[in-house]
């Protein structure tokens, strides 16, 4: 197996130098390249065979995320692993969104840099442990089950106790006394259970407890 | 030698001569004459016909003498009875005098205090504590307000105001009843709608036999503003300095703990020929700096979460509740729906701070197992409520700690022109309500 033609995208040279010494004694990897930004990055791509880019989020001038979709583009047979110091949700979304196919943490061990690699290279994604995570949940929270709106267990504890008051004809400074809030809470309590059920008015508030069979 | 200070005369007159002293002094005299001058005839004439008609003499010589008499005795008292008149008639005109002096000072006095009303450049008025009717305004009042001086005597206090305020105004107006206050802010209205604010003192006045109230307004709108643009800028940049701090954590030292991690990694192979107690010191090595490396990405993202910058507000506050979430058993539901705000950066920022101490003062004191949090907007009002379900608690019996988190979170509100109001039962959990207008929060097209 030929070795992997390998460049190092990152603004700090001692993370540069600490990914090389990582990967130096291990067999198959050649570090060929080295960029400072994404500028560079983009032009180095031009010359050399280069295969895998560990890229760096955070880059001055060009940051790594536009520098992927360029790179991407252009050349789609590069592939890139995204490096970061922080795991965030949002830059893990938006470099695979970019292109990416995989993602790693700054201080990640050698081992899993060197599977992250492999992984990539053979056509697969790989996302650090931590990274897995925080992704998944967000596939959970945003893709996978959308509630409906007016679902009754959206309602907070102090919601349903508002709602119950609401269905027993209870006007605001009533529920206020009763719960002893503030009738501004109340108020504030009242437009969000209407936003939460989708109801326009204490009528519609009503059905939605008695569909729901919230109250006896 | 006092004695020259007496005259003969007036040694033997008494001072005043009154009927009586007359009187008595004609009395005494008419006795001696009549006993004396009898005893002298008889002695020197026993004759009796030269007697009578010496009697006769002495009697006309007597008459004369005592008319003589009383007409000096009579006149002298007239003399003294004018001195009298005169007298008095002097002091009455002095009284007079002074008095239409007097009445003209006060004239004086009430022109001069009534120029300090009318031309005193801080608006004042008189108002009847009864019908809340203006019953007189100055010059500064009416040019500041826009009303005439006959407009402004058809109205009440209360048709300055905005219609909101009307409820605490009347509260207000039987609390001070009869006594005077200082400095109380109010919001007030002027002719063309623009909305002030002023800092009111007032107090009972005695005008024209009624029992008014008499105020003096400044308008503090300007110097408010000054200091709301104080507080900002020192927020702003306190946010500055703490981005700094987070970038050089984040560019600096994080930078070289990773590296300094990977070039441990790089001899992790060759390790493994090293004693196994060798390998473990090792192993506990590495260990601590990804420790290090953990603690400064956490102090840099508290220090500025850069997804407030990156993503905005909503996804930013999501990653906060996450993070807490996986720190605690505590259950948390998280809701929101700005409809896409375009939000200033300060307010995101303001708000995150206000949600982040809201949930860390419930995971540190509350006790509770559940927190909800949503963001919503209304209409034209960013509402964020804050729940638990954990001790509550009292906020006037706080504890320094915490009512500094508090007031930190008052003053961040404030900039917003927002309000945030703590409601607390203890046992019954606590419910934070923060409320921003809309319009001042979002970015103005450029």
């Amino acid at each position: 197996m030929a070795t992997i033609q390998i460049m190092i995208a990152d603004d700090h040279k001692i993370i540069r130098d600490g990914i090389k010494s990582m990967l130096e004694n291990k067999h198959g990897f050649d570090i060929v390249a080295e960029a400072t930004d994404g500028e560079e990055a983009i032009a180095q791509c031009a010359d050399t065979g280069i295969d895998l880019i560990i890229m760096d989020v955070n880059m001055p001038g060009k940051n790594g995320i536009e520098a992927t979709q360029h790179i991407k583009r252009k050349y789609p047979e590069i592939k890139i692993l995204a490096l970061t110091m922080m795991k965030e949700d949002e830059h893990i979304r938006q470099m695979i969104q970019a292109g990416a196919s995989g993602y790693i943490l700054k201080n990640s061990g050698s081992d899993e840099l060197v599977e992250a690699i492999e992984k990539v290279m053979d056509d697969k994604h790989y996302f650090s442990s931590d990274a897995t995570y925080s992704v998944m949940m967000d596939l959970v929270e945003t893709g996978g089950k959308k509630k409906k709106s007016g679902d009754p267990t959206d309602l907070t504890d102090r919601e349903l106790e508002v709602l119950e008051l609401i269905t027993h004809e209870y006007t605001n400074q009533e529920i206020a006394e009763e719960l002893t809030i503030s009738v501004r809470t109340v108020d504030a309590h009242r437009r969000n259970i209407l936003q939460k059920t989708g109801a326009r008015n204490a009528a519609g508030l009503v059905r939605f407890a008695l569909e729901n069979n919230l109250f006896d | 030698m006092q004695l020259r200070h007496f005259s003969v005369r007036e040694a033997m007159m008494p001072k005043k001569l009154t009927a009586f002293s007359i009187t008595f002094i004609y009395l005494v005299v008419a006795t001696l004459w009549i006993a004396l001058t009898d005893f002298a005839l008889g002695y020197f004439i026993s004759d009796p016909g030269p007697l009578t008609i010496f009697q006769t003499y002495k009697g006309i010589a007597y008459i004369i003498v005592t008319s003589v008499g009383l007409y000096w005795l009579i006149k002298k008292h007239d003399k003294q009875l004018n001195i009298k008149e005169e007298k008095i008639k002097k002091n009455i005109d002095i009284q007079q005098r002074e008095r239409k002096y007097a009445e003209q000072r006060l004239q004086e006095s009430e022109k001069k205090y009534r120029l300090l009303f009318e031309q005193n450049p801080q608006p004042m008025w008189i108002y009847n504590p009864e019908t809340l009717a203006f019953v007189e305004v100055n010059q500064a009042a009416i040019s500041h307000y826009g009303y005439t001086e006959e407009e402004f005597k058809n109205m009440t206090i209360k048709d300055i105001r905005p219609e909101s305020d009307i409820p605490a105004l009347q509260k207000t107006l039987t609390e001070v009843m009869g006594e005077h206050r200082y400095g109380q802010e109010w919001t007030h209205q002027k002719k063309d709608g623009t909305v002030i604010s002023v800092s009111i003192s007032s107090g009972p006045i005695e005008f024209e036999g009624n029992q008014f109230r008499l105020v003096v307004a400044k308008d503090i709108t300007e110097q408010k503003k000054a200091e709301k643009q104080l507080l900002n800028s020192l927020i702003e940049g306190e946010e500055r300095e703490r981005k700094r701090i987070a970038k050089e954590l984040h560019d600096g030292l994080g930078q070289y703990l990773s590296a300094s991690n990977m070039n441990f990694e790089a001899i992790r192979e060759d390790i493994a020929d090293l004693p196994e107690k060798r390998v473990k010191q090792f192993q506990n090595g590495i260990n601590l700096l990804q420790a290090a490396i953990g603690e400064t990405r956490n102090i840099a993202h508290n220090l500025m979460p850069s997804a407030i910058e990156d993503y905005g507000l909503e996804l930013a506050v999501r990653a906060l509740v996450d993070h807490l979430r996986k720190s605690s058993d505590i259950t948390y539901s998280y809701s929101s729906k700005l409809e896409g705000l375009a939000l200033k950066q300060q307010t995101q920022i303001n708000l995150y701070r206000v949600i982040q101490e809201a949930l860390s003062n419930a995971v540190k004191h509350s006790q509770c197992q559940k927190i909800s949090l949503q963001l919503y907007k209304h209409d034209n009002i960013i509402t964020c409520m804050i729940e638990d379900d954990g001790v509550g608690y009292n906020i006037n019996s706080s504890t320094e700690n915490r009512g500094m988190g508090i007031r930190s979170m008052k003053t961040r509100i404030d900039t917003l022109s927002g309000d945030i109001e703590f409601n607390s039962v203890p046992g019954k959990g606590m419910s934070i309500l923060l409320e921003l207008p809309v319009s001042s929060n979002i970015k103005t097209q450029e």
